[in-house]
């Protein structure tokens, strides 16, 4: 049984069809590079497929249920086994990293080990463990407010890959970083996937930088699936399909 | 290596400090448990709630009750419009120019003669706003005699000491470049308080103009307990008689006719200035022709009774020490009243703030609640509004009032009577706090499946935190001047005995009573503004500007502001110089206010360039970025910064046919930006 099926999922949003029918079967443990153009609705899936977002119509099963049906409170056992990186990191500013990295894991807590945890700073070792794997071992205790937009973004993703997730879903989480960073990161939730066997889905406009490390490519746009295939397929004259057309009238203009 | 966390030693230290103190506070002054629930509490008690349950209706007493409520307004509307031309005025002389360079040509004979007028004027208004307003009506009834002109006066009075200081405040903290430019132009002082300083605070001004109207209707519906009109008289003769049919019919007219100023000015607020003005006028010239005021007696002589100078009272030095006393009490109940009052509304306030109990900030499915979950989530925030409502509305005098007939006269009473006007108080501050918080961050938490709680504890609170605080101290503020009425009807502090010395005519005493109030406001206002400041700095430099703008932000649905919040969520923006080449650069909005947004950016463009700026739109492979046409704005480059962090503040413009048919579009993009804002 795949992890996720969706059948002939819609989306509507203020009168605009943001997903016009998407039917997709998606395997534990696949690593699943998504592209598109902007507005095909790359972040309206991933945020349906975390359970963020309910579809307009069709259905969202997750190992054989569907979505749908879930009680409230089987719907947030669900998300706790999911870790959504949004686009525009969405960290608190006003607490340190320490304590924006321990949000991911405050789900699998009681009460009172989340009223501790506010007033002591648990779990040290193992937070700044993986900030030092993401190159911030020594920002752990600075307010997040003063990181740069880079290195926030770095520890959302410390924040989604903290609790071990089994679904790990990254919309843009390379955006605002150089490619050497953007490598580093890419990798390292990879290999987080990998060692959980966890199932990843990366969103990027960067496809060509994040195509090596990936088992499937998939296409979206305007609504519906394009592309389907293997990673290794992808071949440059693919990237037509993936991105905006003036894209390539642009030319090398700002940013990579 | 892993750095070792910073010490927290000092702020749980602040933490059990604080919780002592109000213990302690809560202990001398009184609070017990027992008063309220032994044999003779139950009784009152329950004598107060047969009354409450079958009030009077009686069409003479209804007729009565509505011509007193309306002589309470107007006596409210009259004062508050005199207050407020006052304390413009008033503003107008003790306003420090921002972050001036001195004056180009220097006159130091007449700058410190300036500097000395300033001082004087400040004094007179912190004189007019530390003696509480009871006294100043008692005394007003002293000078002119009994009714609504004495209410009139001492509300002008407190009211124009608040103005005064508050709008030199807020015009203090405004933007200094617009000002530095006019300066640089060789403006005068006048010039630039009218081009420079006006145009940005006046809609502030006005905002808490209409708040402090709020505030003296209230207070018009209880100063007739010393016989200065309006409700007030028939509070204190129903309590006296024990007519507690006769007192809840009275106090339901105090609850409906605040409510309804208060819909009045939230309605006034979204008008034009026109309208505001429009009712400043007739409700003044209405209530001077309606109110019996006896013009006649406002003669110098008549103000200045000879009694107050003739002086007369008890042994001096004993009665120093007595009234340092009373003042130490009159603090200590302010300080537990404050914080049980605080306590209580952090948890009512997130109940009532829609954006935590009724809706979620995310998507549909984030909440998931269906059926009888949403119906009590909608019962807690009607009933914890309600509740906080009925609190605000009635005035502390009035509740102790009530409360001495309950638990009998003495400190305890006043402590509930502040407390539970400031549950009522802090828990609406507390709420707007609460709906101004980003939801983008609090959503991520949600999405992970965390419980509210902590959701709440990780994601709102430190958000809000810095404000909470704030808000509170200063509320302890307001709340020491409120504690020195309550003594007025035997509540406790220092109030009794400012009464006593009024109706004896003990000048000395008075005057000495008052000296201490005054310098115990004043003491208060110079650690308050410190302390706010040190809890404030001790944070980042976003949060400081969101609590400078929190506090002086009264004013809801200014159009501009909600054009720059819709920025505030999309952070990454592009920007280019409007008729540039088709060449836009990235920067980031690193702080926002009603008027203009702060870009940082590595290139950002001269001064006084109009500019165009949007969203960043997700850009694909080595596409140069554009912005998303739903969010283009055009502002003006009114300042450059240079240092470490480079970037430009952009005042915004008025959107022109463009962008407002962009701004039609943008519901029709569908894209996933807006997806996001919602």
């Amino acid at each position: 049984m795949p992890l996720f099926r969706l059948t002939d999922v819609t989306r509507r949003w203020k009168g605009v069809d943001a997903l016009k029918g998407i039917s997709l079967d998606i395997r534990a443990g696949e690593t699943i590079l998504l592209a598109g153009p902007s507005g095909s609705g790359k972040s309206t899936l991933m945020r349906i497929l975390t359970g963020a977002l309910r579809p307009t119509s069709g259905r969202v099963e997750v190992n054989g249920v569907d979505l749908a049906s879930m009680t409230p409170h089987e719907l947030r056992k669900y998300k706790r086994t999911c870790a959504l990186v949004e686009q525009g990191n969405l960290l608190v500013p006003q607490l340190n990293v320490h304590r924006n990295v321990l949000v991911g894991l405050l789900a699998n807590w009681p009460w009172h080990r989340v009223l501790i945890s506010a007033l002591w700073p648990l779990e040290r070792e193992r937070v700044g463990a993986l900030l030092s794997d993401l190159g911030l071992g020594d920002r752990q205790w600075e307010l997040t407010a003063n990181l740069s937009g880079g290195q926030q973004q770095r520890v959302a993703v410390a924040r989604a890959l903290i609790s071990s997730p089994m679904v790990i879903v990254a919309d843009e989480p390379t955006a605002s970083l150089d490619a050497a960073h953007a490598v580093q990161v890419t990798q390292m939730m990879v290999e987080a996937a990998r060692k959980a066997n966890a199932t990843l889905i990366l969103c990027t406009h960067w496809v060509s930088l994040a195509i090596p490390y990936m088992e499937r490519l998939i296409g979206i746009r305007d609504g519906v699936v394009t592309v389907d295939c293997k990673a290794g397929d992808y071949r440059e004259d693919d990237k037509a399909e993936l991105v905006d057309e003036d894209s390539r009238v642009a030319g090398s203009m700002g940013r990579p | 290596m892993i750095p070792k966390p910073p010490s927290r030693r000092g702020r749980i230290t602040a933490y059990a400090l604080v919780a002592l103190s109000v213990a302690l506070c809560a202990y001398a002054s009184g609070v017990r448990l027992g008063p309220l629930f032994d044999a003779a509490g139950t009784k009152s008690a329950l004598e107060l709630l047969h009354g409450f349950a079958s009030p009077d209706f009686s069409n003479e007493f209804l007729w009565r009750i509505a011509t007193l409520s309306l002589e309470s307004i107007l006596i409210g509307v009259l004062a508050t419009t005199t207050a407020a031309v006052l304390g413009v005025v008033a503003a107008f002389f003790i306003i420090k120019v921002p972050n001036l360079e001195d004056s180009p040509e220097r006159a130091p004979f007449r700058d410190a003669l300036g500097g000395v007028f300033r001082f004087v004027v400040r004094a007179v208004l912190t004189l007019f706003r530390s003696i509480p307003e009871v006294v100043w009506a008692f005394l007003f009834v002293r000078m002119i005699g009994l009714g609504p002109g004495a209410a009139v006066l001492a509300i002008t009075v407190t009211a124009a000491g608040i103005f005064g200081k508050l709008f030199a405040e807020l015009a203090e903290s405004v933007e200094p470049e617009s000002i530095r430019a006019l300066r640089r132009l060789g403006v005068g002082r006048f010039g630039i308080l009218l081009h420079g300083v006006l145009p940005q605070v006046w809609r502030q001004w006005l905002g808490y103009s209409f708040f402090r109207l709020e505030c003296s209707v209230r207070s018009a519906s209880i100063l007739g307990i010393v016989g200065a009109g309006g409700l007030g008289t028939e509070i204190a003769l129903s309590t006296r008689y024990f007519e507690y049919g006769k007192l809840a019919t009275t106090l339901l007219a105090v609850l409906a006719f605040v409510i309804a100023i208060e819909l009045l000015s939230k309605v006034l607020r979204r008008q034009s200035f026109k309208w505001t003005l429009g009712f400043a006028l007739v409700g003044s010239v209405v209530a001077l022709i309606r109110l019996p005021i006896p013009w006649s007696e406002m003669s110098v002589s008549k103000l200045v009774p000879e009694w107050i100078t003739a002086g007369g009272g008890s042994e001096t030095a004993a009665f120093v020490w007595k009234a340092l006393k009373l003042a130490a009490q009159t603090v200590a109940m302010a300080w537990c009243a404050t914080w049980g009052a605080a306590v209580i509304a952090m948890v009512l306030s997130p109940i009532s703030a829609g954006t935590l109990s009724r809706r979620s900030h995310g998507g549909d499915m984030v909440v998931g609640r269906h059926g009888l979950g949403r119906a009590m989530s909608w019962l807690g925030f009607a009933l914890s509004r309600l509740f906080q409502q009925a609190c605000r509305a009635m005035p502390e005098l009035t509740l102790a009032l009530v409360f001495i007939v309950w638990v009998g006269p003495g400190s305890f009473a006043g402590v509930l009577a502040i407390g539970i006007h400031t549950i009522g108080v802090l828990g609406r501050l507390y709420s707007d706090v609460y709906e101004d918080v980003d939801p983008g961050s609090v959503t991520a938490i949600e999405n992970t499946g965390a419980s509210r709680f902590a959701v709440w504890l990780f994601g709102t609170l430190p958000q809000v935190a810095p404000r909470l605080l704030a808000f509170t101290l200063y509320r302890f503020e307001v709340n020491v001047r409120a504690t020195a009425m309550v003594g007025f009807v035997g509540a406790g502090g220092i109030g009794g005995e400012i009464d006593t010395a009024i109706s004896l005519f003990h000048g000395v005493d008075l005057l000495l009573l008052l000296a201490v109030l005054y310098a115990l406001v004043v003491a208060l206002d110079f650690f308050g503004d410190r302390v706010r400041q040190r809890i404030v700095r001790t944070r980042s430099q976003s949060t400081r500007d969101a609590l400078v703008r929190g506090a002086s932000r009264p004013l809801p649905g200014a159009k501009e502001h909600r054009r720059a919040e819709r920025f505030a969520r999309a952070k990454p923006v592009v920007f280019r110089a409007q008729g540039a080449p088709d060449h836009f650069e990235l920067g980031t909005i690193r702080s926002q206010s009603a008027v203009g947004v702060f870009i940082e950016t590595q290139t950002p463009c001269p001064k006084d360039t109009i500019i165009e700026f949007g969203a960043t739109l997700s850009t694909s492979d080595g596409e140069a970025p554009r912005p998303d046409p739903a969010s283009v704005i055009f502002g003006r480059v009114v300042y450059v910064r240079e240092d470490d962090a480079p970037g430009m503040g952009v005042e915004l413009l008025e959107p022109n046919a463009e962008t407002a048919a962009s701004d039609e579009r943008a519901g029709a993009l569908g894209s996933e930006l807006g997806e996001a804002e919602a």
